[in-house]
């Protein structure tokens, strides 16, 4: 029967050819016309690509202050810090008791009430501004300052869709934290409760510098990372990172990671009803696939400040494939006692059935450094042949994701 | 017309006139084939423009020792293969049959009646509603002359399940061929 069937479809339509319509080729035509226009704008972009990287390699660090890394001193220094006087702690409620100096890498924990428009600082502030202007902001309140050498200027504006707001008392929880690429000296003296400052003498207290090593040398660095897939797949991996920088701007990276691939549901593939003697069956087919990825991509990476720039290339090796296939299927044959559904687990694949490959691909990333040993990143894998997941193809696929790197110095 | 080499030595140098031949030349076999893999003309004609635009990017790597139409054949199917794979992960297909369905479940065709009555428009409706996968299998086996095992690698599927899919698209396929004829019979003994 199979073979008469097939010779009787290839003999019908094996030579079925469709008839010429002009309005084709005029749409063709454009077609042809917006490619000549798409290389123009193919050139636009990598010229404008050359100007962005040309203007990122030749600006001077100080154009990214103040996260610059050009200083980088190291050593105990001491520095007198002019103490407040309990009355000027009573009178200023903002933080004019801390004394700030330019550059600060540091951090804040705090917890304020405010009430009728008035913060107070009832556990031990902590915070540290840069030289410049420095703004603030959670969804309860809202802070600036103005910072030039050891002198700052801080100001709050509280503001919140609390309930206790119409009753002019906000309770405002902040845990912020903030810092610099280098912390290049700390000399700032810590916020105290009014009771635990009035307890202190007058006079003037003293900080160090602390030295931190530069991110600039070269690094192994391991990280978590979490990757979220394009509409059907979903990614969840572990990365290694092996990072050397030739100098301040340029290194190289390698970063593999081993990922979990999966789909983000089931797909209906096919669907029948089939009458029975009376009764009403619809057979539901639902797939669902799993795999193991081992990517192994090598990086150019540069980096400016707290930015860092990345573009390479690699191998995705398919570790293991789990490929399941389910039939639903849904009866109405006790319809006297309701209807009734049944799932009915037709076939399994087990991942040693796994047809191993290797894919190429180009990815791209970016990552801040939230913190000296932090990065947090965001990543883009093109794979440059078929990535396809047993039925759900994301050929060609742009896979995305968030990466949260931490260093091992 | 025949696909000379000055006629492709005129494409490769973006002569619209030639390129107008070309594209006129192919566009016949290539939609047919098109048509056989995708739902409908429009999606056919899209997927020929895709290729034939392959085509003229490509001509430099053409040699003219080739077969120019099966040349052009290959990227055609190749182009339908990735059309059926960026639109597979929304792919959700009904096929309402008719309940009594049942009672072909075991009928035989009689293929030179199948022959005779049917046209060619139906059969290739026929094809056009299978389920995808299934659809592009039976292409790919009966009108490419591929084995399970170069499917199987194009689709990156196993031999088991390109097997299934064909079967499963024969079935299909005989009991739409077995209710149209079913149909066409209850016509003739009513009139």
């Amino acid at each position: 029967m199979s073979r008469k069937i097939d010779k009787f479809f290839k003999g019908k339509l094996g030579k079925h050819s469709a008839s010429y319509q002009h309005k084709d080729w005029q749409a063709f035509e454009a077609m042809l016309d917006d490619q000549g226009g798409q290389k123009g704008a193919v050139w636009g972009w990598i010229v404008l690509l050359f100007i962005v990287i040309s203007f990122l390699l030749f600006v001077p660090n100080s154009f990214f202050n103040p996260f610059s890394f050009s200083n980088n001193q190291s050593g105990v220094e001491s520095t007198a810090v002019p103490m407040s006087s309990n009355e000027e702690i009573g009178a200023n409620e903002n933080d004019s008791y801390r004394i700030d100096k330019a550059d600060i890498s540091a951090g804040e924990l705090s917890l304020h009430q405010s009430r009728f428009g008035i913060r107070n600082n009832i556990l031990p502030a902590y915070r540290d501004d840069r030289e410049g202007l420095n703004l603030y902001g959670n969804p309860y309140s809202f802070s600036a300052s103005a910072l030039n050498q050891s002198k700052s200027a801080t100001g709050f504006i509280v503001a919140g869709k609390d309930d206790s707001f119409n009753s002019r008392t906000i309770n405002t929880y902040e845990l912020d934290y903030m810092s610099g690429l280098i912390k290049q000296e700390v000399a700032s003296l810590p916020q105290y409760p009014l009771a635990l400052l009035s307890s202190m003498p007058s006079g003037n207290y003293t900080t160090q510098i602390t030295p931190v090593s530069s991110p600039q040398e070269s690094s192994f660095e391991l990280g978590i990372g979490l990757m979220v897939g394009n509409a059907t797949i979903r990614d969840v991996g572990l990365l290694l990172e092996m990072q050397y920088s030739f100098n301040k701007r340029f290194g190289i990276t390698f970063r593999p990671g081993f990922l979990y691939s999966s789909l983000s549901g089931s797909q209906m593939t096919y669907t029948q009803e089939v009458f029975d003697f009376g009764r009403n069956e619809l057979q539901i087919e639902l797939e669902s696939t799993a795999r193991f990825e081992l990517d192994l991509p090598l990086f150019i990476s540069m980096q400016t400040n707290r930015h860092q720039f990345g573009f390479g290339g690699g191998l995705t090796l398919a570790m293991a494939e789990r490929w399941k296939e389910e039939k639903i299927v849904i009866s109405d044959k006790d319809r006297l006692s309701g209807s009734s559904s049944e799932p009915v687990a037709t076939s399994r694949s087990f991942w040693s059935e796994t047809d191993r490959n290797a894919r190429p691909f180009v990815e791209a990333h970016y990552q801040y450094y939230i913190h000296p040993q932090w990065r947090l990143g965001l990543r883009s894998r093109w794979a440059l042949v078929d990535d396809q997941i047993e039925n759900y193809s994301s050929s060609r696929s742009v896979h995305y994701g968030v990466t949260l790197m931490y260093s091992i110095k | 017309m025949d696909v000379t080499d000055d006629l492709i030595a005129a494409c490769r140098s973006e002569d619209r006139e030639a390129i107008h031949k070309l594209y006129k030349y192919c566009h016949g076999h290539l939609i047919g084939i098109g048509m056989r893999y995708l739902k409908n003309r429009n999606d056919a004609v899209s997927a020929y423009h895709k290729s034939f635009m392959k085509m003229l990017n490509g001509l430099d790597s053409y040699s003219e020792q080739q077969n120019f139409i099966a040349w052009a054949k290959r990227i055609m199917v190749n182009t339908c293969i990735d059309v059926f794979r960026k639109d597979s992960k929304h792919t959700e297909r009904e096929y309402p049959f008719d309940p009594s369905d049942y009672f072909y479940k075991n009928a035989s065709v009689d293929w030179n009646l199948a022959e005779m009555n049917m046209r060619t428009d139906d059969i290739l409706e026929m094809v056009q509603s299978l389920p995808e996968k299934s659809k592009l299998v039976f292409n790919l086996f009966v009108f490419e002359d591929l084995k399970h095992q170069e499917i199987a690698d194009l689709l990156d599927m196993s031999e088991g399940t390109s097997k299934w899919h064909l079967s499963k698209a024969r079935k299909l396929l005989q009991q739409k061929i077995l209710l149209t004829l079913e149909q066409e019979n209850t016509k003739i003994n009513v009139s």
